[in-house]
């Protein structure tokens, strides 16, 4: 019979030989490797042997307890540790997040329709209102043109520069 | 449909009873993958993958069977525990290679407790594959032990299924000799040809 495999190669179908999965052809290539292969037809018997080996062992059971040990940690793990799993409790919050930014959207909303104009215009013109409704020598920190001596002049009296300028005429 | 699904989505939406149900069909399938992939520790093992298997049910999207993703779950414990173990063993100049792995095993399948005892068996072959590498290990738990099949394994495994193919070949190579007198030769039993 032809043989056309190496060794290496009819590895891979002595595992597929034990479990059944060879085709046709695969099934003719390996025969005929086999022929002459005395190191391959051991080999297929070798693995034959360890398989029925192994799928003989008995099932061993969990030893007694083990569901009852599962089950505290499991507890455990319900009670401690699923307060600290994010998922859990941020799934669960998850609407009333919802719902506390929706409220947050709507009331920003509404503010920003009803001070946009008013804020625009108040900064405008705020240092000139605010030096106007200021009292005595602190409205002179908001005028313009006003030397270093002046303004320690007026924080020091109280007064206006034009007040003094004013009285000492 | 999977046969799970109904405690599955009662399990993920916080029904403990669900997970408990969930928990006797399938520990004795973690229990004995866990048995064969870190021996002893077993039950470190097992209850781990449960735990992890609790907190990531919301997780589980049916892709695949419950049970072939409790597969992943305890595969992926198990190997994080043998990496663990082996760094502790590394740790401890304690070898743990597969040379004291033959004679240990041998000891019991030859001279030690009688192997025709099914216990002893069982013993004498999950210490011999506890000394096998651990990618053996798992390709030939899950295909021999377990009755995976091959495209299976190689998702699970996430590898072709030609690594599957060659991985369970060396497994049951080495597996030959570490079973010693384990595996006797049958001449009368001839693998099927043809």
């Amino acid at each position: 019979m032809n043989d056309d495999l190496t060794c290496d190669r009819s590895a891979s179908l002595i595992s597929r030989h034990i479990d059944g999965r060879l085709t046709d052809e695969e099934r003719r290539r390996l025969d005929g490797h086999l022929e002459h292969c005395g190191g391959c037809r051991d080999d297929l018997i070798e693995q034959h042997l360890v398989a029925d080996v192994l799928r003989a062992r008995q099932a061993i059971s969990p030893p007694a307890g083990f569901a009852e040990r599962l089950g505290a940690r499991l507890d455990l793990e319900s009670s401690i540790f699923g307060v600290a799993d994010w998922r859990r409790w941020t799934w669960r919050l998850a609407p009333v997040a919802a719902a506390l930014f929706l409220v947050a959207a709507v009331t920003a909303g509404q503010r920003d329709e009803t001070t946009a104009g008013e804020t625009t215009g108040a900064l405008s013109t705020w240092p000139a209102s605010v030096a106007r409704n200021t009292p005595g020598g602190a409205s002179v920190m908001w005028s313009e043109n006003v030397s270093g001596d002046t303004l320690l002049s007026s924080v020091l009296t109280g007064s206006s520069p034009a007040t003094r300028e004013g009285e000492s005429r | 449909m999977d046969a799970d699904r109904q405690l599955i989505d009662r399990a993920a939406a916080g029904d403990r009873e669900a997970f408990d149900e969930l928990v006797r069909r399938h520990e004795a399938r973690v229990f004995n993958l866990a048995r064969a992939l870190a021996g002893d520790e077993a039950e470190d093992v097992a209850q781990e993958a449960f735990v992890r298997a609790y907190r990531g049910i919301g997780r589980f999207r049916g892709d695949s069977t419950f049970a072939t993703w409790l597969y992943r779950v305890t595969l992926n414990v198990a190997r994080t525990h043998l990496e663990r173990r082996s760094a502790r063993a590394r740790w401890l100049s304690a070898s743990i290679d597969e040379e004291r792995g033959v004679a240990r095993v041998e000891a019991v399948a030859s001279h030690g407790e009688p192997v025709d005892d099914a216990f002893a068996r069982r013993d004498a072959i999950d210490r011999a594959l506890q000394a096998l590498p651990v990618d053996l290990r798992t390709a030939v738990t899950l295909r021999d032990l377990e009755g995976l099949e091959y495209r299976e394994i190689a998702t699970l495994l996430d590898v072709p299924i030609g690594t599957v193919e060659s991985r369970l070949f060396r497994a049951r190579q080495r597996l030959r000799t570490l079973l010693g007198d384990l595996v006797r030769p049958d001449r009368s039993r001839r693998p099927r040809r043809g």
